[in-house]
Parts: C-alpha cells; sequence; structure tokens
C-alpha cells in the first residue's frame, strides 16, 4: 500500500503498527443506517466478518451501532464488537445515500464515547474490500484526514450521474476533486463529524432527516483535508422505488442547494482543496461492460427528442439562446452521429444550477426537465465508447467554472 | 445567569449585514384600515428576504399620538393598535427569524410624548416630587441658555410653559416630546424594562434615539456631555450581560470625531450612523469631485474592533446639513432643492431618485458607494425601485408615502378607499405607482430593483465590504474616486467616476504588481497589475469593484519555458524538425510571439503583433543552428523584419541550457519518449558564434531554405584584425537594439536584429571607411554577413569590426571630465579633447566626400530640392514639437509653463527659420554627402589621447532609404552641438548656470573650431549660409529632443527648450541687425 500527498510518499504501514499500540477505549463509531433497522446477528454476520478482517487490533476498539425500534434495547457482542441499538426517527430514502439523521446519530454516539473516528458504512456494506475499509479508518486514526471516501472502481457505464455531474460539479465548484463526493460509505475524524452534525441539525430542524449532506463541501469550505482511497469494487445496491427523474431531482435539488448555500465560499478563488490520494486496493482493470444495444441507445436519443419537442419552452426559460441552438442541432442528428459535447453539457449543468438559484421555474419542474438533457449526455457517452479523454469532462466543468461565478454574481438573462 | 440568545449566530453579524429601515405603517396593509401593519409587513417578507436584506429596522411601532410620526411614544411596552398587537408583533419576528433576517427597532429614551403617563403625573406632582423628576424642569426659560434648536422652523425655544405643573419643561425637539431626566434613577429603570421587554422577545438590536441630548448640564451645550456615556455603558452593559449577539445603534448626528465617543471602549454602541457623509457624497456627485468625501473620511477616526459605521443615502428623515458649514448648506440647498418646499429645517426632504433627477446612472453609482464605503448599508424603503416624493405635504411626510407594490389600487399597498390611507400614494406621470412599482420591476430583469438585488447578493459574498480597511487612491483626476478595500486575502479595488463624461485616470497600484483585478460583477479579468501605472477609462458615472486574484498559475507558469514543457512543446527531435510542418506552426503562433515580448531587441513591445512567420532559414555551417528570418505583422503599421539565431539542443546540452540559461531557451521540444530538448538563442553558445564568425573569415556561402544565399565577406583587413588561433568568445551584456558578440578582446560582430532590405549604412561606410578612404578614426571594418533571398535586394545582416580600446565613450568622458572640472580643474583640457573632436569629425566628412565611383558615395552639391527637403522636414518637426508640448502642456511643471507658452508663442518664427531655407543660394550651402546620421557624444569612443568614431547606422527609426539619403554634413555637426548642451545640463545640473553656459560655449566653439580646422574646405559653402543652415538643423534637432522629452523625460524638457528659446533670441537678433542694416 503506498500513499501520496503533494508528492511526498508516505508509509502507512508505520502508520497501522502505532495504531495496534494504542488503546483499547472506544476510538471507531460505526454508526448504521436505516438499512440495517433492528439488524440481527444474523444479518450482520458477513458485514462483522470483514470488520474484523479490516480493524484486526482495532476490533476492540470499535463500536457498531444500529437503529432500533427499541432504543433502550441491551447491547450485545459478536465476533468482538460491541453492537448497541440507538433511536432514529428517519426512514429509508429511496437512494442508498447517507441522510443527514445518521450523521446526527453518529455525531451523538461518538461524543458521547469520545470517539475519534466515526464510519458509516451503506447496504451490502459486506462487500467492501477489507482492506479499503482499514484505509478509511486508517486515514482518519492517524490524523491525516478529517474526511476519507473511498474511490471505488467502476466501468465505464456505471456511476454516470456521479460521473456526469456530482463529481465534476463538486470537483470544480468546490475544489474537491474526490471521485465520489456523495460516497456511500466515509470515515470522519470527530470534528468533521460535527460538521456534519450541524449541517444535519438544521436539516433535521427544517424536518427534513433524510435530507442529504454533502460532506466532500463540508470539508471544503472548513478547510480540512480530504483523503480519497482506491477501494475496489462493491456491491451497489440499486434505488428502490425511485425513477431517473426522482434521482436527479433529490440529488440534483440537494446539491444545487449545497452550493447556493456555500457560494460565499466557492466564489472566491481559492487553490484546490487538498486530497490524500491513498493506494488501498490495487486498480485492476475491471471486465468490459455488456455491450449496449443500438436499440437501446436509440431508446435515449428518442428520449431527448421528446423532451426536445415537448419541453423546449421550459428550457428557453433556463438556457441561454447558444446552448438552446446547440440543442437543436443535436435534436436533427442522425441517431448514428448524436454527440452532446462536454462544453455543452458543462452549460446546461451550470445553467440549471443558476435557474435552481433564481427560482426562475418551479424547482421541481426545473429538475424534471434535465431528464431528457441527462439521457442525451447518456447515449452520447456510451457512443463515444471511452474514446474521450480520462478527466475531459471534469476539466471542461474546471475551465467554464468563471461563466457559472458571472452569471450567478451578474444573472441578466440577456446573455450569449 | 444564562444570557439569552439571539438570532444570529455571529457576535459580530451586524458587520455583514444589509439593512433595510421602514416604517411599518407604510408598508403594507393587511386589514383594509389604510395603515399598514404587522400581518400586512409579514406578508412582504420574502420580498426583504429575495432583495437581499439581512436586518430589518423598523421606525417606532408603539402607541403614540404620531404628531412626530411616533417618535412620539406614549406607552413603551405595547405595539400601536393601528399596527397591530404584541402578539403580531411577535409572529413577525419569529417570521423574520426564519427567513434568517435580524430586526432592530428603535428605543427612543431621550424624550416621550407629553401624552405618555409619566409625563401627565409629572405635571400633575408636586414640584421635587420623584414623578416630576421623571423630566426636566425649571422655573426660568434661561437655564441651558445658548443651547441650539434643531427643530428651528416649529419651536422657537427649547423651554416649554406648562400651565399645570407651572414649570417650565426642557424638550430638544417638539414642544410635545418633553426630555426625560436621565439624572433620576428611575428613568434608566423604565428605559431598562422597555428594552428587555423586546429583547426578551427576540428583537436584535435598538436604534438609541437622539442619544447626545440625554443629560443637560449648565454651561455647556448639553449635547455630548460625559455622564451620558455613563447611561450608555450601562445600558451596554445589561445588554452585554444578558443577552448575546445584539446590536446597540447610535443616533448622533454629529462630527465623526464626536460620534467616535459613543463607541467607547468597544462598551458603548456597537453601530452609528455616519452623518456627515451623506451629504458630501451628493455634494461629490454635484461638483464631479472627490474632495468633499475624501475629506470627511480622512477626518473619520479609527474605531473599535467591534463597531461599525452605519451608512445610508437617505431615510425617513431630511437629507439633513447639519454637518456641513455655511457655503457647504448654501451650495447644497442651491443643488438639491430649487424649490424652497423641497427644504425643512436645516436640510432637504426628498428621496434618492428625485434628488438625483431621476438619473439611473446616478442612483446605481451613489448605491455603489454605500455598498463599498467601510460601514453597514442601510437602505430607506422604496429607494430600490427608485420611489418619488410628495414636496405637498407636510413636515417630512413626503418622503414616508406608502409602499409603491404594483399599479393596482393605492399601490397594492392597501385595499381601503384612497381617502382612508394614512398618506396619499404618489401619483404623478413620473414618480407615481403606476410607474414605479415592485411588480413592475421584478417583471423587468433590467430594473433598478433587480440590479440593487444583484449588487446586495454581490457584496454579501465578499466580507471585505462589511469588515475590510479601506486606503484612497489619488489619481490626478479628482473626478475619480478610488480607493482599495482589503480584509484577510481579500482585496478589492473599487473606482468611481462622479463625472457625467467618461473619464481616464491612472492608478498606483504597484505594491499589487502581478496581481490580476477580476471585475466582480462579470467576473472580467483585466490586464495583470505590474510596477507602471493602472491605466483605467470609466463612462459617465460609471463604477468598477476589481477583486485582485493572483495571477492564473497557467498564465505564471508560461513565463517559464522549463514549465510549459509538459503543457506545449514543439513536436520535433532536432532543428528541422522545429522549424518545419507543425512545429513551425507551433513556434510561430504559440511560443515566438511570447519569446520575443521578453528580450530587450525588440523594440516593438508596444505594439500588438498579429503573427509571426519565418520568411527564410538561414543555416549556420557545420552546426545544428540557423539564423531565422522573421516577418511580424502587426495590428496596425506596417510589418518588421527580425533575425533570430536559434540551435536545437538535447540531451545534457539541454539540461545545461535548463539549469544554467533558462533565459535563453525559446520554446522545449519533445522528442517522444527520449528525454526533451530545448530551441534555444543560438548566439549563447560559443560555437554557434565561432561557426558565424568562420562563415565571415573563410566567405562561406550557403543556400537559404527559400532558395536565397547567406554568405560571409571580410575585408581586407580581417585577417590582421582577427590573428591566429583561437578566440575565446562572449556575447555582450549591453544589449539594445542589435546583438554583439566580443571575440577575446580584437573583434565585435553586431548581428542586426531589426533588418530592412538593402545594405546597412553601418557596414556600408565603415567599409567604405576602411577600404577606400582608409580613414583611420573609427572602428577597422573586418567584414560583414549578408543575405540575400531568392529574389529580394541584399540585407546586411551582421558587421564585424575590430575592437577598439578605450575608456568609454564621448558621453560617459565627458561627465568625468565636468565632474573634475566642478573640482576645480581647468577646462582648457576638455576644450582640447573637444577641439580634437572637431577635427576627426571633420576628418570624417572629408573622407566620406572622398572622390569615387561609387554612387552611394559620390558627393552632391546643393541644390534648391534639398534646401526645400529640408525646409520641409524643419516644418514638420515644428509642428510636432509644438504639439506634443500642447498635449502635454496642462502636465507639465509650473516653472515650464512661462518658456513652454512662449515657445509656443513662436510657432511663425521658427517656421520662418525653415521657410528662410528655401531661399538660400544653393551653391553656397556646400556639398552633400553621406553622413554619420545620429552623431553624438555616445557614438564616439574616447582612446588614450584620440576618438574613434562609431555607429553609422543612422536613426534606427528611420527608413534605410532615408538613411542612406546624401545629406549636409552640418547636420552631424549640429547633432554634436546639442549633445555638448545636454552634457552641460547633466554634469553641472539643468538649471541655467553661468557656470553651465560657458562650459558649453567653451566645448561648442572648440569643437566647430576643430571640425572647421579638420574639414577640407571643399565641402564648405559660404560662411553666412553656413551659419544660417546649422540654425535651423540645431532648431530641428532640438525640436526632435522636445518630442523625445515631452513624451520620456519631462524633467528634461528645459534642455531643448532653452536651446530652441537662445536660438530663436540669435535669429531675431540676425533679423533685426539685418534690418536695420536695410535701413
Amino acid at each position: 500500500m503506498s500513499a501520496t500527498f503533494d508528492g511526498a510518499a508516505t508509509d502507512i504501514h508505520q502508520q497501522e503498527a502505532a495504531a495496534a499500540a494504542s488503546s483499547t477505549a472506544t476510538q471507531i463509531v460505526l454508526c448504521l443506517g436505516p438499512w440495517y433497522e433492528d439488524t440481527t446477528a444474523d444479518h450482520l454476520a458477513p458485514l462483522l466478518t470483514m470488520l474484523r478482517d479490516a480493524l484486526r487490533e482495532r476490533t476492540s476498539q470499535a463500536l457498531i451501532a444500529y437503529p432500533a425500534a427499541d432504543p433502550q434495547a441491551a447491547a450485545w457482542q459478536h465476533e468482538g464488537f460491541v453492537i448497541q441499538p440507538y433511536a432514529s426517527a428517519a426512514k429509508l430514502h429511496t437512494l442508498p445515500v447517507q441522510i443527514a439523521a445518521t450523521y446526527l446519530s453518529l455525531y451523538e454516539i461518538m461524543r458521547a464515547h469520545d470517539a475519534t473516528c466515526g464510519l458509516l458504512l451503506g447496504p451490502e456494506a459486506h462487500t467492501l474490500h477489507a482492506e479499503a475499509l482499514r484505509a478509511l479508518v486508517e486515514a482518519v486514526l492517524n490524523g491525516s484526514a478529517d474526511l476519507a471516501l473511498p474511490r471505488y472502481a467502476a466501468g465505464p457505464n456505471e456511476g454516470l450521474v456521479n460521473a456526469s455531474i456530482l463529481y465534476p460539479l463538486t470537483r470544480a465548484v468546490f475544489g474537491v476533486r474526490a471521485n465520489f463526493p456523495l460516497a456511500l460509505d466515509l470515515a470522519l475524524s470527530s470534528r468533521m463529524a460535527e460538521r456534519m452534525a450541524t449541517a444535519a441539525q438544521s436539516s433535521t430542524t427544517a424536518s427534513q432527516p433524510e435530507a442529504l449532506l454533502w460532506p466532500a463541501a463540508e470539508a471544503a469550505v472548513a478547510g480540512y483535508t480530504v483523503a480519497e482511497i482506491t477501494a475496489g469494487t462493491r456491491e451497489l445496491p440499486h434505488p428502490t422505488g425511485a425513477d431517473l427523474s426522482s434521482i436527479l431531482n433529490t440529488i440534483g435539488t440537494s446539491l444545487f442547494t449545497d452550493i447556493e448555500l456555500k457560494a460565499s465560499f466557492w466564489q472566491r478563488t481559492r487553490p484546490a482543496v487538498p486530497l490524500l490520494q491513498l493506494d488501498a486496493v490495487p486498480i485492476a482493470p475491471l471486465p468490459p461492460p455488456p455491450p449496449v444495444s443500438a436499440e437501446e441507445i436509440s431508446e435515449l436519443v428518442e428520449s431527448f427528442r421528446i423532451g426536445y419537442g415537448n419541453l423546449h419552452e421550459i428550457w428557453s426559460l433556463v438556457l441561454p439562446p447558444q446552448t438552446l441552438l446547440g440543442l437543436k442541432r443535436m435534436s436533427r442528428l442522425p441517431t448514428e452521429e448524436f454527440a452532446l459535447p462536454d462544453a455543452l453539457w458543462v452549460r446546461i449543468v451550470y445553467d440549471y444550477v443558476l435557474a435552481h438559484r433564481l427560482r426562475t421555474i418551479n424547482r421541481g419542474h426545473l429538475m424534471g426537465s434535465l431528464t431528457p438533457l441527462y439521457l442525451a449526455w447518456v447515449a452520447s457517452h456510451i457512443m463515444a465508447n471511452g474514446s474521450a479523454l480520462p478527466d475531459a469532462l471534469p476539466r471542461a466543468f474546471d475551465a467554464d467554472k468563471p461563466y457559472l461565478v458571472s452569471r450567478w454574481r451578474w444573472p441578466d438573462r440577456f446573455n450569449p | 445567569m444564562k444570557k439569552k440568545r439571539g438570532s444570529a449566530s455571529d457576535p459580530l453579524w451586524y458587520k455583514d449585514a444589509v439593512i433595510y429601515e421602514l416604517h411599518v405603517k407604510a408598508f403594507a396593509d393587511s386589514n383594509e384600515d389604510g395603515i399598514g401593519d404587522f400581518p400586512g409587513l409579514m406578508s412582504r417578507l420574502d420580498y426583504l428576504q429575495e432583495l437581499g436584506v439581512t436586518c430589518i429596522w423598523l421606525l417606532p411601532f408603539f402607541p403614540s399620538p404620531q404628531r412626530d410620526d411616533g417618535y412620539d411614544i406614549s406607552n413603551y411596552l405595547d405595539v400601536n393598535p393601528a399596527y397591530g398587537t404584541v402578539a403580531d408583533f411577535k409572529a413577525f419576528l419569529d417570521a423574520a427569524h426564519q427567513r434568517g433576517m435580524q430586526v432592530l427597532i428603535e428605543l427612543v429614551i431621550n424624550h416621550t410624548s407629553d401624552q405618555h403617563p409619566w409625563f401627565q403625573a409629572a405635571r400633575n406632582a408636586p414640584a421635587g416630587s420623584p414623578e416630576r423628576a421623571m423630566y426636566v424642569w425649571s422655573d426660568t426659560d434661561e437655564l441651558y441658555s445658548g443651547v441650539r434648536i434643531i427643530f428651528t422652523d416649529t419651536e422657537k425655544s427649547n423651554w416649554t410653559w406648562d400651565p399645570v405643573a407651572k414649570q417650565y419643561y426642557w424638550h430638544r425637539f417638539f414642544s410635545h416630546q418633553p426630555d426625560l431626566n436621565f439624572d433620576h434613577p428611575r428613568v434608566m429603570e423604565e428605559v431598562l424594562n422597555a428594552m428587555r421587554f423586546w429583547m426578551d422577545m427576540g428583537v436584535d438590536g435598538l436604534r438609541l434615539d437622539a442619544i447626545p441630548y440625554l443629560i443637560e448640564r449648565d454651561g455647556t451645550s448639553c449635547e455630548n456631555v460625559p455622564e451620558t456615556h455613563v447611561k450608555i455603558k450601562e445600558i451596554r452593559a445589561v445588554i452585554d450581560a444578558e443577552y448575546e449577539n445584539r446590536l446597540v445603534l447610535a443616533e448622533a448626528n454629529m462630527w465623526p470625531e464626536d460620534v467616535r465617543p459613543y463607541f467607547g471602549d468597544g462598551d458603548e454602541c456597537h453601530m452609528a450612523f455616519h452623518f456627515p457623509l451623506m451629504p458630501r457624497i451628493y455634494m461629490a456627485l454635484r461638483q464631479e469631485d472627490r474632495l468633499p468625501i475624501t475629506e470627511i473620511m480622512a477626518r473619520t477616526p479609527e474605531i473599535p474592533d467591534n463597531c461599525q459605521w452605519g451608512l445610508f443615502l437617505r431615510n425617513h428623515d431630511e437629507l439633513t446639513l447639519e454637518m456641513v458649514n455655511d457655503d457647504e448648506r448654501d451650495y447644497m440647498y442651491l443643488a438639491y432643492s430649487a424649490d424652497p418646499r423641497m427644504r425643512i429645517n436645516v436640510g432637504i426632504r426628498r428621496r434618492l431618485a428625485p434628488l438625483v433627477d431621476n438619473n439611473r446612472r446616478r442612483i446605481e453609482l451613489l448605491n455603489s458607494l454605500l455598498l463599498s464605503f467601510p460601514g453597514t448599508p442601510i437602505l430607506y424603503y422604496g429607494d430600490e425601485i427608485g420611489m418619488g416624493d410628495n414636496i405637498y405635504l407636510g413636515d417630512r411626510n413626503g418622503v414616508r408615502t406608502p409602499m409603491q407594490w404594483n399599479s393596482d389600487r393605492n399601490a397594492g399597498f392597501s385595499r381601503a378607499v384612497p381617502a382612508a390611507l394614512y398618506s396619499p400614494v404618489i401619483m404623478d406621470p413620473i414618480w407615481g405607482y403606476e410607474a414605479i412599482n415592485v411588480e413592475a420591476q421584478e417583471s423587468d430583469t433590467s430594473s433598478l430593483l433587480h440590479w440593487t438585488r444583484n449588487m446586495i447578493a454581490l457584496r454579501k459574498l465578499f466580507q471585505v465590504f462589511g469588515r475590510g480597511t479601506q486606503e484612497f487612491l489619488k489619481p490626478e483626476n479628482r473626478r475619480i474616486l478610488a480607493y482599495i478595500r482589503e480584509y484577510d486575502s481579500e482585496r478589492v479595488v473599487c473606482v468611481a467616476n462622479l463625472s457625467r463624461f467618461a473619464q481616464p485616470v491612472t492608478l498606483d497600484l504597484s505594491r499589487f504588481a502581478g496581481m490580476v483585478p477580476v471585475e466582480m460583477l462579470g467576473y472580467v479579468q483585466f490586464p495583470k497589475i505590474t510596477n507602471e501605472p493602472y491605466p483605467l477609462t470609466l463612462g459617465p458615472y460609471a463604477f468598477l469593484w476589481l477583486e485582485l486574484q493572483p495571477a492564473p498559475v497557467a498564465e505564471e507558469s508560461a513565463a517559464l519555458p522549463e514549465a510549459t514543457e509538459a503543457v506545449l512543446a514543439l513536436p520535433a527531435a532536432d532543428l528541422a524538425g522545429a522549424l518545419t510542418s507543425a512545429g513551425a506552426q507551433l513556434l510561430q503562433e504559440s511560443f515566438l510571439p511570447k519569446y520575443l515580448q521578453t528580450q530587450r531587441w525588440f523594440g516593438a513591445k508596444s505594439r500588438t503583433v498579429k503573427d509571426v512567420c519565418i520568411t527564410d532559414v538561414l543555416p549556420v555551417d557545420g552546426a545544428e543552428a540557423a539564423i531565422l528570418l522573421l516577418r511580424i505583422d502587426y495590428v496596425e503599421g506596417p510589418s518588421d523584419s527580425y533575425t533570430l539565431p536559434v540551435a536545437a539542443l538535447t540531451d545534457g546540452a539541454a539540461h545545461d541550457a535548463q539549469q544554467n540559461a533558462p533565459e535563453s531557451i525559446i520554446a522545449p521540444m519533445s522528442m517522444g519518449a527520449t528525454s526533451g530538448g530545448v530551441l534555444v538563442d543560438a548566439l549563447t553558445l560559443p560555437e554557434i558564434r565561432d561557426a558565424m564568425l568562420k562563415m565571415i573569415g573563410a566567405a562561406e556561402r550557403e543556400t537559404t531554405r527559400d532558395n536565397g544565399v547567406i554568405e560571409g565577406k571580410p575585408s581586407s583587413a580581417f585577417a590582421s584584425l582577427r590573428g591566429t588561433g583561437d578566440l575565446p568568445s562572449r556575447r555582450t551584456s549591453a544589449e539594445q537594439s542589435n546583438s554583439s558578440l566580443l571575440y577575446d578582446g580584437r573583434l565585435i560582430l553586431k548581428l542586426f536584429r531589426r533588418v530592412q532590405p538593402g545594405e546597412n549604412p553601418d557596414a556600408e561606410i565603415g567599409r567604405f571607411l576602411t577600404e577606400v578612404a582608409h580613414f583611420e578614426h573609427i572602428a577597422p571594418y573586418a567584414g560583414e554577413l549578408l543575405y540575400t533571398p531568392a529574389n529580394g535586394e541584399l540585407t546586411t545582416i551582421g558587421l564585424l569590426q575590430g575592437l577598439v580600446s578605450n575608456h568609454g565613450d564621448g558621453w560617459e568622458w565627458t561627465l568625468e571630465q565636468i565632474a573634475t572640472h566642478n573640482e576645480g580643474k581647468a577646462v582648457e583640457d576638455y576644450v582640447a579633447a573637444a577641439t580634437l573632436l572637431g577635427q576627426r569629425t571633420g576628418g570624417m566628412h572629408t573622407a566620406l566626400a572622398t572622390t569615387t565611383d561609387n554612387t552611394a558615395f559620390r558627393s552632391e552639391s546643393t541644390d534648391a530640392a534639398a534646401l526645400a527637403r529640408d525646409a520641409d522636414r524643419l516644418a514638420a518637426q515644428v509642428t510636432a514639437a509644438l504639439l506634443a508640448m500642447k498635449n502635454r502642456f496642462n502636465t507639465l511643471p509650473d516653472e515650464l509653463l512661462g518658456p513652454v507658452a512662449t515657445l509656443l508663442s513662436n510657432r511663425h518664427e521658427m517656421l520662418a527659420i525653415a521657410d528662410s531655407l528655401r531661399t538660400l543660394p544653393a551653391a553656397s550651402a556646400g556639398v552633400r554627402i553621406r553622413i554619420h546620421g545620429d552623431y553624438h557624444l555616445g557614438q564616439v569612443l574616447r582612446t588614450d589621447d584620440d576618438f574613434v568614431l562609431l555607429d553609422f547606422e543612422g536613426e534606427p527609426a528611420r527608413t534605410l532609404e532615408e538613411r542612406r539619403q546624401k545629406q549636409s554634413p552640418w547636420r552631424d555637426v549640429a547633432g554634436m552641438l546639442r549633445s555638448f548642451s545636454y552634457a552641460g545640463a547633466a554634469g553641472f545640473g539643468t538649471a541655467a548656470t553661468p557656470e553651465r553656459a560657458a562650459w558649453e560655449k567653451a566645448a561648442c566653439d572648440a569643437f566647430l573650431h576643430g571640425y572647421l580646422d579638420g574639414v577640407d574646405d571643399s565641402l564648405g559653402g559660404d560662411r553666412a549660409v553656413i551659419t544660417q543652415l546649422l540654425r535651423a538643423y540645431l532648431l530641428e534637432k532640438a525640436l526632435y529632443e522636445i518630442v523625445y522629452e515631452v513624451n520620456n523625460r519631462p524633467d528634461w524638457i528645459a534642455i531643448p527648450l532653452s536651446g530652441i528659446l537662445g536660438l530663436l533670441n540669435e535669429y531675431a537678433n540676425a533679423t533685426s541687425n539685418v534690418s536695420k542694416g536695410g535701413e
């Protein structure tokens, strides 16, 4: 395992040895989200096995908390872990994401035990590589980072909402280059957990315990160090009962709102947030993705064309004429030549961020109208078949950030 | 005791706040009684939130007889029933807090209404009783005599007789507003009770009305007495002890230095209004002069860190003119209140938009100052949409009319019958609610409302506006107000044009050299700041907010060739690759334009390069090097040709260049997987310098890329000058418009950078003087490097000369001599040298007139056409010089204005001198020969006991054709005589002293004497004609110097100026003598 930070190499093994010598008091709190409500030992067994492999000598320092209908139920032990229930009113989110209520619970449990590392794991967490989990925890425990995020290995056609919006937008706006800013699994220092709890508090106060939070952005604003750990593959659960539009609506609205809240931070010129990159699981070539049939691509393109016909009026309120002209040209392209240039997609996303802030139209309608455009990007992305340069899209977002800043500051609709 | 938390989390929240002042009765009416109320205000909170307001300041809303718009309070613990109930207020307060807005209310503690139960009890209580003591009473109205009356329009005295109490009571404002007696302990108790009542509810701040008047003391002005501060500290101490994050705002209409004590040591008021600034902003705008603003800010003292000024353009009162002097007040009345109805008390009762004649740009400019000056901006309701006023209403009610929400009945303020409104809405065609209302401006994205919203949002992004320091810049143009705001790492330069016309300005931003200003509204990058003055042009009433950011990293790295390597490199492994196809294209488009700009010899840095094209590649024999012929096209004006010797280095040599001579690198080269290489300026490489010398010595001849020829041409003296053996070479450090290579103290090769088709005069004359005329007093000509394009004219690329041992050039040596002279040494030594220099100059001209078949050098007699050319040239120089002086007249030092004016008035005399040349007898004007063309002391070298004449290139700015023309040798003489004048000024100082004049005369006389001695008689003409000719050439040269000095060294203008005036004087005497002789 190796680590790089500003070019300097660090040996994680040395840190592990030091950690082993530390006390056995609770240092690590793993707070399981609503997926594990009223869980049982049998249900947890695969996860505990993986955790034991990951934490090894730190097993005795870890406390596992799970949401329970009866928080007064007794704590129990299994595989050397102390497992205790906690009260949570949060409901299961339709998306596999960590929510405000869980951050709040994590912080409260950490504070109660004076723990130094908090851990949130998503569903199917047992499929995480033990080495990745260990690296997440160690990055926080050894003080290298306040926030440790995994970098999952994903195929070219996986995690496209993240690849097309979340990652490049978070990177351009907040300067955090972590590839999965809304990672399902993450480790936090106590101060980072406190900061997230503060953000969660305002959401829960506003009766939104299921609100999404953006730890990478919070870390950036706080000036905390973020670590990114190569985590290999992991089974990522699919959303339950949510269609694409509602996914985009939920995630997009949350991110766009967060961008608005933190405007005074990212409008200033700042250096990129330092990112500690750790190799926990070697990056191995993934099997080629299953081919996407011409019919599937055609369906995606057709969705865009239908959207162009039906949503043109809404888009006209949101997008400037140059972008509309680009979309018009795209709508006329034969399917086999269909392409959505990066620069055009960047403008679309930025103009949606702006329209969201300005409440140009109802925010629900606004986010709904993004779906056909996103599908156009997906079609274009699949058809490019990996021919684009790596990081080309994030770079395009970076390069066009002044457009976002200038329109944010002077949101005149009379623009090119 | 646990402190009660405020709605704000930051204790200094008021520093970043945007405050909006409104009257509940004027904002929105929910119950259709014609009077605004709290439920109505609540319904408009979203509007205020959208506007960006962070704090709402409510004018008094307490029960009151309403004889002073609520400032006459009859119950501090309740809400005026017309506006709602305490519960309504609480609901409003909570709703504001939910929207992230704080609420500031009035605590009018100086006085109450005469209807307040306290006063009624007081007047009915016996004298000396505690009830009576709540107010200030006296048996006489003579107590505190001399204290000024504030409401001069209505009140005649600060005392009013109360027939019930049978005493006078004290009131600083209206007679129905008796002043509370703060010497009575119960008054403070009641004040604190009232304060706790509202703060317990969650109110975030209190505006302490009229606080300078709290305490009265005989023999004082009854304003700002020390005991007042004791009372304020008491109030503040209670707030700090019982509450968190609350605000106390002082209303003290005083000079800044008098307001300063109200901040205490940060333990009195958190904020205070800056009253004197406001009228001065309007004054500066009208006078188009920043002085009123900068003066009052200079008078503004520092305040404690936790304190803040409150800034406003307009408020619910009149535009107060108490804090200006009489003249300023008169000016303000004349400027802003043409109609006497616009005046009240000591001020002007008008709103912002009418004050500036509804000019949108003026409104924006004033708001830009409000939002960028150090302090918290306070907006008055309605000003964000440019509401008007009604000067026909009494008191200050004209600026307190209902808010104009839409074009419906009553401006959308109320659904009551119009007659029931507390005040008529404004209805005229310009200011009426149908023209100006929120709804219309909401739907118009270009409206003032949208503009204000955007500006507030922008201000809120940067804490520097609320918390930063302010430093005024002092540009010459006083119509420009410029200042720098700094806070932590935030730096903003604000520039405002107070004029109705466009204005230029240059700012001294040198301490930010290297940073890039980014215009904050549009996020537009401006050119990088350097040590030079930073020029800007602002349109009428325009303003700029420029955020200073570090220069983009990419731009920085572009300046470092090694840093660009990874990003951009020539796709080449060798010189051929670098100069062909993609390599050449990248070189021309990207690297060369940047490289040229960094080279001292590139003379067109001020022009915008459009294209750089490699027109030919001249191989250097036996080396991986070549001389590039570049054509530089500019956006405007003719193109230039330049030479650029280049070499390709790889491996270790490339590494050495990167380590030891990074400035020589023109471009990195990418060589695939192998190590990189670099393309460098070849003159840094000894082997290339040797190869060039060898080309000349061996008369080598090579075909160029485009079938031209490059050839070396040694002189007959080359072998002896070169000698034998190796000649270590180096590049001279004193590089100017050309580059020179030194070969072991024996030879110097001058490589011409900017080249023109045709033989360079330096080489041509050098060769002629050495090979034909055998003139010894020049650097001997040793050879040259020539280029002939396939279908073009021969061009000199390099000139090789023998190196002359010397003691410096004539200029340096002369200054040394003057310094010696100043120490008391006799001038005779220099006179002897000047004589010798004259002789050598004469000898040079004689040599240049040597009989020859070479038409380029054959002397010609002067004809009328030649004299006419001289006259035309002089006339043109007269015009150019006078124009230059006229353009810069306003910027010249005072002591020069008189002489310059004299010169400007002598235009006809100078043109007469030019015209006089046309009538000279040409046959008596001597011969025309090739001359030096740019002759001065810097062009000669002083050897042990002689002079060597150098550099026959002529004036580089002129075309080769002009430089090769035959001219009167007296032009060279004139050049040297002017040079003596400069040397005198440099050596003795620019002031005209007898000593300097004597030295100059001695030097000039000696030089002329020597010249006449050294020159062949056949060159000369008639003495009288030559005198006129020389005068004209001297005038021409001095006028040329004027143009140069005006643009580059204004302090030196006196030198040519005195020379010209002397010549004109001499000319006047001469013409006078001629006329007298004629009589």
